[in-house]
């Protein structure tokens, strides 16, 4: 049925999604039913099991998660049949015989084709077979009804306007009728369904008259060798449609639903339902008698009316004024070059996004590298210190073992020191008059690859002198370090160089506007607030940890 | 003549069937009875609580062949054929089947009562007095209990019919009314609603008021408080209604018929997106019975896309 104009939606729903809430709503109700009770009489699923299934089904049912179910796709089938025959009853003459090998299908999922004992239909590579004159029984009854009809309306709720529409199966006079198959019928099955209140709803408000509507429900016989193709009983459950009535309880179970859905929409992901699918409303602006012209929404703030306007050129000029140009024949380029233009910002966000990426990949690589390269030269350095203070050891051993052994024994004075140059080190001995002990002063020198010096300076008793150091003690582990920063250990970190910009990781969605899709970009971004290197105060330290600059590089 | 009718020509039903259901006492039977040329099928013996005034013929049915011999004699001394009530009447169905062993085998077990195959047999027996009956051309108004089911904090109330043969029942229909009581007023509904099933075909009012025929002191009343003659009638009236909507309905189908033949012809007219706009212009102003301005405008577009014409939304005009 033809469209009326209608004014902007807040929510799109159709009747089975409805139902999909009253049925999460009796979810109580399902708990109670037999079929959930087992021999023992105890619940087969507890209340939360069903509720929580009965809402997963309606959220996919709304985000359209495809479903298999043979008994949906046998009902479907056999709907496409029965508009099939009503097609193939307009097209064949009064009193001539069906031939139902002419039987087409206009559903693409479908596929149709019938003789006179038979009617094999076929959806997701099942085939179905159906009684022929089972079919074209039912389907007489409805070859003078419209089939397929799309409608729908719009119903003013506490939220806005809903728009309500689908399908209506059969459109016969003034009733309304709905194609139901089932397995096991019982009166009356179809009691808290909403097709029977909506459709009706769309048809009057769209100016048609419904008296009632009625569930044409097929309950399958079973098949037999006498009876070998599917073929059922009819129960027709009809519903006389009050539109006063039927209006309010819509109204009310509309914006219930409603109420959930806003509470859920995180979980939706077809934001169809939110009517965001829509382009916003094109606006026409009228210029005295020249044509209307199709316009952005942005110009809302603008007069949509001119008085004196003589001349279409008049009326383009008054336009120009308040800064329109080109509204008449360029009205459409100009929403193509909105489109272009918005197309090359994409273009260059992304290439600036992509430019960034590479270069914080490229930092954290370096990063990396200098962490690899710091610890091989620790490793080095420990390595080369062991080396020298073994060699020391050695040596202290045996100049002692000297001392003890010959005449060349060093003798000390009392507080007299003695400097003995062994290797690269000088040793500085010196006899402690009150403790009577023999102290070193020992201090090494060692050069790292840039040639500047470090020095360790420890001052060792001489008792301890035959003991191995530990060179971790005397040498840090690093000069450079990776740290964590936390509000409790920021005090730490004061005076500390920073040589390096730190890098954090973001995730961003980006939707595609012409397809909805959502795609998560990770990208790296710099810190960048300062010249490497920085020593660190307080000021910085705070800055960095609330700009999620957690991980720093200090030295 | 040819025995293949068009809607507009089909004859009007001679009878109806209604089933009405409701409160114990509240009146069931008495305004069953109200059926024109009533004879009742008394199965639950509830024709005893019907004050005398209003009592009707009454079959005292004792076992399911009594009903059956019946309906033999039932011929034109009556109109209407009341089943007091439903279930009970199943439920002598039930011993009937229990009675006959060799007629319906392995479909009763004194333990358990009717075996599966012996509700099919039931359902069927049911079928065929349905079929019957319609065929005796009488009105059948059935009387039922009611039940209460719960629906999680609501109720609902239904009629208290057995098993699958409520389905058998339901279809057959033409009205159902719930009968309740709302103080010291009577009223029944053939409006459904949330907490009852009700079925209206033929538009009458969402409640109507059952008048009050004997006193607090049990004496019959004769006039209502306006003075107006009262009668035990309610359901004749409804059954006249019922009749003068099936012949509106007839002509109004007659009427739709007339329209949609028109429609035919004038698309029949259509050559060109010129002639086609013509026809539309004259079909949106015509006076328009139940979908065929829509019916109409399917057409129109099925023949426009046979010429190969567009339909120009912005100017709504085919091209």
């Amino acid at each position: 049925m033809n469209k009326k104009s209608r004014k902007a939606v807040c929510y799109k729903i159709y009747p089975s999604l409805l139902d999909r809430y009253q049925k999460f709503l009796d979810s109580e109700i399902e708990v109670e039913d037999f079929l959930n009770l087992d021999e023992n009489g105890n619940y087969k699923k507890s209340l939360q099991e069903i509720a929580a299934e009965n809402e997963k089904a309606l959220i996919d049912a709304i985000n359209r998660v495809p479903f298999v179910s043979e008994a949906a796709d046998k009902g479907t089938a056999f709907n496409e049949v029965v508009d099939a025959i009503i097609r193939l009853f307009a097209v064949t003459e009064d009193n001539a015989i069906l031939d139902l090998a002419n039987l087409k299908s206009k559903n693409d999922k479908v596929e149709i084709q019938g003789d006179a004992d038979v009617i094999r239909a076929t959806i997701n590579g099942v085939t179905f077979e159906y009684d022929a004159e089972f079919c074209v029984d039912y389907a007489v009854k409805f070859k003078d009804a419209l089939s397929q009809v799309f409608t729908e309306a719009t119903i003013d709720t506490s939220f806005g306007d809903v728009l309500l529409y689908g399908f209506i199966d059969e459109w016969d006079k003034d009733k309304i009728i709905d194609i139901k198959t089932t397995s096991k019928y019982s009166f009356p099955k179809f009691e808290n369904s909403w097709q029977k209140s909506l459709y009706p709803y769309c048809i009057t408000a769209n100016g048609g008259t419904v008296t009632s509507f009625i569930y044409s429900v097929v309950a399958w016989s079973g098949q037999t060798k006498a009876k070998p193709y599917l073929s059922g009983t009819v129960y027709p459950e009809e519903y006389t449609y009050n539109h006063e009535e039927e209006t309010k309880k819509l109204r009310a179970f509309v914006e219930d639903f409603i109420r959930w859905l806003n509470t859920h929409r995180e979980d939706i992901t077809d934001k169809k339902i939110f009517a965001l699918d829509e382009e916003p409303e094109k606006k026409t602006i009228s210029v005295g008698g020249a044509s209307p012209f199709l316009i952005s929404p942005e110009f809302d703030k603008l007069p949509h009316s001119f008085e004196n306007i003589q001349s279409v050129d008049d009326a383009f000029s008054q336009l120009a004024n308040i800064g329109i140009f080109g509204i008449n024949e360029s009205a459409e380029a100009k929403r193509a070059m909105t489109a272009d233009e918005i197309k090359a910002n994409r273009e260059t966000m992304t290439n600036l996004i992509e430019t960034e990426r590479i270069e914080a990949v490229k930092q954290v690589a370096e990063a990396v590298a200098f962490e690899e390269n710091m610890k091989a030269e620790i490793k080095r350095r420990k390595e080369e210190a062991k080396k020298v203070l073994d060699e020391i050891d050695s040596q202290i051993m045996e100049l002692a073992e000297t001392n003890k052994t010959n005449e060349k024994r060093v003798h000390l004075a009392a507080n007299e020191t003695v400097r003995v140059s062994v290797s690269n080190m000088n040793l500085y001995y010196h006899f402690n008059e009150k403790t009577h002990t023999l102290d070193l002063a020992c201090v090494m020198h060692a050069t790292n690859d840039d040639k500047s010096s470090l020095f360790y300076q420890s001052e060792m008793n001489g008792a301890a002198m035959k003991k191995a150091f530990d060179i971790d003690d005397l040498i840090p582990e690093s000069t450079q370090k990776i740290v964590k920063l936390t509000k409790s250990n920021l005090k730490d970190f004061v005076g500390c160089t920073m040589e390096v910009d730190p890098v954090r990781n973001i995730v961003e969605d980006f939707v595609d506007e012409d397809t909805g899709a959502v795609t998560s970009l990770s990208r790296s971004v710099k810190y960048g607030r300062q010249v490497y290197p920085v020593e660190l105060t307080m000021d910085i330290l705070e800055d960095l940890l609330s700009s999620g600059f957690s991980t720093i590089i200090i030295k | 003549m040819s025995l293949i009718k068009k809607p507009s020509e089909l004859q009007a039903k001679k009878a109806i069937a209604v089933l009405l259901y409701g409160q114990p006492g509240i009146g069931k039977t008495t305004l069953a009875t109200s059926a024109p040329r009533p004879v009742v099928f008394d199965f639950d013996g509830g024709i005893t609580r019907v004050n005398g005034a209003h009592q009707a013929p009454t079959v005292q049915i004792t076992q399911w062949e009594d009903c059956t011999a019946a309906l033999k004699e039932v011929g034109d001394d009556f109109d209407s054929i009341i089943i007091d009530t439903a279930g009970k009447m199943l439920s002598f169905m039930d011993n009937y089947i229990k009675r006959h062993p060799s007629e319906y085998p392995k479909m009763w077990n004194d333990n358990t009562g009717l075996s599966l195959k012996g509700y099919g047999a039931r359902k069927m027996m049911f079928i065929n007095f349905l079929l019957d009956v319609q065929k005796m051309g009488k009105n059948l108004i059935f009387i039922a209990h009611e039940k209460e089911e719960k629906r999680g904090d609501n109720t609902i109330i239904r009629p208290e019919i057995g098993g699958s043969s409520a389905n058998d029942l339901m279809k057959e229909l033409d009205l159902v009314g719930y009968m309740e009581a709302k103080g010291i007023r009577r009223t029944i509904s053939f409006n459904p609603c949330e907490s009852f099933y009700a079925k209206n075909t033929c538009n009458l009012p969402a409640l109507i008021e059952i008048p009050t025929l004997i006193d607090a002191q049990g004496n019959i009343i004769t006039k209502d408080p306006k003075g107006a003659p009262l009668a035990n009638n309610l359901l004749t009236k409804i059954i006249q209604q019922f009749g003068a909507m099936q012949n509106q309905n007839i002509e109004k189908t007659a009427e739709y018929e007339q329209i949609i033949a028109i429609i035919d012809e004038k698309i029949g007219y259509i050559e060109d997106a010129k002639t086609a706009n013509e026809v539309v212009e004259e079909i949106t102003s015509m006076q328009h019975v139940y979908n065929s301005q829509f019916v109409a405008s399917n057409k129109v577009a099925a023949k426009a896309k046979q010429l190969g014409l567009t339909y120009n939304k912005i100017k709504k005009v085919y091209e």
